[in-house]
């Protein structure tokens, strides 16, 4: 045990170290509650979810490298949050706004991404200068006595950590920092070079026929490694030997193991591949293994050696998800783009594509029996983790019934705080 | 300074004692209107209130479907289905009058009429055969002995009421409504010279429909106010009209007339089928120096935007779906050239309209997610608007404050009273 946290940074509180066997630091886990299956099904739980989770969290969209110059934009659509543009002002920080002009509430950009001076409803004109305050009114005359300060875009919260940009619909929320807590001083030394020159290998996005959350808990468990992922991953990892550990607000980190080299037999991308080493890596024993930083609500961090890679969940609705993943990698500037990044996609969109097809059909059963309840195991503690996070976000009494996990303070004793 | 109220229509003033010409320097008369109240974004998203727009508005209003040219003969019939309202068929009569019926069996509820439209003698429900005259009474009862005693008087087809204005056919769901003259009040009487043809010969040249993903009044506010010509209409329209020279007159019950001044000829760009001097005009408006420099669109509340010119009738038309879907309807009329082939100018006609309603119809949804992210927030309205907001004060006003869902509500529904022409 003490090889996996060697790097660790020590906080004020030892580690917990939650095992696969259901251990915390070699002690039995107490058997957790079950998780009831209306909470994929039911259409007033989604909506508590939106309402107090999506527009309450901080929400992790894009890396700072994605917007190099003054005027860098791009859009982001969340489905059933709204259209948000992240921008770098002229001050060279980034805002982040909603995309709804304060006229009429026509959207003020419309390509994906670009670089612009100003930002102009495609409506009636109406201009807003990087900063978000409206400039410019057409045809002034007819809204005599206006007062354009009144009429800013409407600004989001926007804020980073290592790099990685996140929003916030709620004004009233705590600092980032502050709400991502220990979990940040524990990764901090893996995530945290702000200027460290990264850039967006890829970018991929895929609509998911299940609920947000099975494609996001199917990305913090590791125990269908062997059995979904047997023609890729599984090829290269130790399924039995993670382990995880919990922070405040449902965010964790988590520990995954490769297999000795010598049983590997996999030839996707491999810890020994000639990428160059991220800048925050250097030095540290990451080729046995790799860390997950767990994002409350929808996000998972990777990092290996040579990259990080976002996978982020959306909600579209009850049954359908946005599944977005984003790889970074170590800024190859003016030179050739490294030879072992040519097809560095296919491994994962490989295992992708089969927890894809695997949460539509996952999805399907429990719409057929939503009554039953699933029995978490050691593997799924974090999951069970997030599971606790949702509830307390949300509040008891907002929760209908017949959704709520029976004791969602079941793991409360073994967060990291 | 734009125009003056002393300007436009010379030749639709009669017979009335005062109007107001609004202009989009926000002016009655050249004189400044107080700062006009906003619109809450909450009336484009809020159930509720969509809710009570069709049941106190929608079927409570004269809904423009048709006009009287395309029920030819005895027996022409045509299906509207009205999302959110009804399935409607308007029928010619042995009278030669136009009935509107629901297109439902009073029996088990079948529909009486299955093709969107053709000519009939009568109407024969598809489930059991019931069958119906032209005048909607029930004139036959299939095996009859299975419903002795049945009295037939007692279950005619359901009968909508049928008005028409210039030969535009009105249907209104609700029997108590007031006539439709009175109801359309001044905005009718602007131009006798449209009443007056209700035989014209004129022909349907295409109609065509489809759904946008947005609230209906996304579109009707968009089609009320031409602030957004010249950014959204750059590729269209642009060059054709002059946006400045806007005016617009408002009428009871939500009715606004809007004068649509073109560019000078030497300042215009590209064709307009508008002017084009080589089809046949419409009767009774070729002569009326009034359209050479304008067309005129009549916003017939709460859901139709009527244009008239010297060259075409059209009107585009919106009906609510539900609270974020909506669906549009294009009709375009023009003069019966009778058996020859069709003018020349007409070939390209429909791709232009289309062409201009999908500039706008391209921005709806984007507006319709970008409101609902923020429905709190509130739309500021300017001088262009003013029309647009006379439309949601008689929204309000139609379906009462009380019932109206706080969040909803316009501030003052009466801030525009006192420049509506009586």
């Amino acid at each position: 045990m003490a090889r996996v946290i060697e790097e660790r940074p020590q906080v004020e509180q030892a580690p917990f170290l939650l095992s696969v066997d259901s251990k915390v630091n070699g002690q039995p886990v107490p058997k957790l509650p079950l998780i009831p299956r209306a909470r994929y099904v039911d259409e007033a739980f989604y909506q508590a979810e939106i309402d107090h989770i999506f527009r309450k969290s901080w929400l992790l969209l894009a890396h700072i490298s994605e917007f190099p110059q003054i005027g860098s934009y791009k859009l982001f659509d969340l489905p059933d949050l709204g259209p948000v543009v992240i921008v770098r002002g002229k001050d060279k920080k980034l805002r982040a706004f909603l995309n709804s002009c304060r006229h009429r509430g026509a959207t003020v950009l419309r390509d994906s991404e670009g670089c612009r001076n100003v930002m102009i409803c495609q409506y009636h004109g109406w201009t807003y200068n990087l900063q978000g305050d409206l400039i410019g009114v057409t045809n002034p005359e007819a809204f005599p006595d206006f007062d354009k300060t009144q009429y800013s875009l409407p600004g989001l919260r926007c804020e980073q950590w290592g790099g990685f940009v996140y929003i916030n619909f709620d004004e009233a929320a705590k600092p980032l920092l502050e709400w991502l807590g220990p979990v940040v001083e524990v990764n901090d030394h893996v995530m945290n070079a702000p200027d460290k020159p990264l850039t967006m290998l890829s970018r991929n996005s895929f609509e998911v026929a299940c609920n947000w959350k099975l494609m996001y808990e199917n990305f913090i468990e590791g125990y269908h490694v062997n059995f979904v992922h047997g023609p890729s991953i599984s090829k290269m990892m130790d399924q039995t030997k993670g382990y995880s550990e919990l922070f405040a607000n449902g965010c964790f980190s988590s520990y995954s193991f490769y297999r000795p080299r010598k049983e590997m037999n996999y030839d996707g991308n491999t810890p020994e591949s000639v990428a160059p080493t991220l800048p925050g890596m250097e030095g540290k024993d990451f080729d046995s293994k790799f860390i997950t930083v767990g994002m409350f609500p929808n996000v998972t961090i990777p990092a290996v050696k040579q990259s990080y890679t976002t996978f982020q969940v959306l909600p579209i609705g009850i049954d359908r998800c946005q599944f977005t993943y984003c790889t970074y990698v170590t800024d190859w500037g003016d030179a050739a783009k490294p030879s072992a990044w040519d097809n560095a996609d296919a491994g994962t969109n490989a295992f992708v594509q089969e927890d894809m097809a695997t949460m539509a059909c996952v999805q399907k059963s429990i719409e057929a029996a939503p009554d039953q309840h699933i029995p978490v195991g050691g593997y799924e503690i974090p999951l069970f983790h997030f599971n606790t996070a949702i509830d307390r976000m949300i509040g008891a009494e907002n929760i209908p019934d017949g959704c709520a996990l029976p004791n969602a303070d079941a793991l409360q004793a073994w967060v990291t705080r | 300074m734009t125009n003056s109220a002393t300007e436009t229509t010379q030749g639709s003033t009669q017979g009335r004692k005062s109007r107001y010409l609004v202009t989009t320097d926000s002016k009655a008369n050249g004189q400044p209107i107080p700062k006009l109240p906003s619109l809450p974004r909450a009336r484009y998203v809020n159930p509720e209130f969509f809710r009570a727009e069709i049941d106190s508005v929608f079927r409570k209003s004269w809904l423009l479907l048709a006009h009287a040219c395309e029920f030819e003969n005895i027996g022409s019939y045509k299906l509207f289905d009205m999302p959110s309202l009804g399935p409607i068929v308007i029928v010619r009569g042995k009278d030669e009058k136009l009935r509107a019926f629901l297109n439902s069996c009073p029996h088990r509820g079948a529909t009486v009429l299955s093709d969107s439209e053709g000519c009939g003698n009568v109407m024969i429900c598809q489930y059991h055969g019931w069958t119906y005259n032209l005048e909607g009474n029930l004139i036959g009862v299939t095996n009859a002995e299975a419903f002795p005693d049945i009295d037939k008087k007692q279950y005619r087809l359901p009968a909508i009421r049928c008005e028409q204005w210039g030969g535009f056919v009105y249907v209104n769901f609700d029997q108590g409504a007031p006539s439709l003259l009175d109801w359309l009040g001044s905005i009718a009487t602007t131009y006798p010279q449209v009443e007056e043809v209700p035989d014209a010969p004129l022909r349907l040249l295409y109609q065509q429909s489809w759904e946008v993903a947005c609230n209906w009044k996304l579109m009707m506010d968009n089609f009320n106010e031409g602030y957004h010509i010249n950014v959204v209409h750059a590729p269209s329209i642009k060059p054709v009209f002059d946006q400045t020279r806007l005016s617009s007159e408002l009428h009871a019950n939500g009715c606004v007339t809007q004068y649509n001044y073109y560019r000078k000829r030497q300042e215009q760009s590209g064709d307009s089928f508008d002017q084009s001097s080589n089809v046949l005009q419409m009767p009774n408006i070729e002569d009326e120096k009034e359209f050479d420099d304008k067309h005129v669109g009549l916003g017939m509340f709460p859901n139709t935007l009527l244009v008239i010119s010297k060259n075409f009738f059209n009107f585009i038309q919106f009906l609510p779906i539900g609270i974020d879907r909506c669906k549009i309807d294009v009709s375009f009329y023009v003069r019966d050239w009778g058996d020859g082939p069709m003018p020349e100018e007409w070939k390209g006609s429909r791709d232009g309209m289309m062409q201009l309603v999908s500039e706008d119809t391209a921005l709806m949804p984007g507006m319709q997610r970008s409101i609902e992210t923020a429905p709190d927030l509130h739309i500021p309205l300017g001088g262009y608007e003013i029309p647009m907001l006379h439309i949601h004060a008689t929204i309000d006003k139609m379906i009462g404050t009380d019932n109206i869902p706080s969040g909803c509500r316009i501030a003052d529904p009466n801030f525009l009273q006192q420049w509506i022409t009586p």
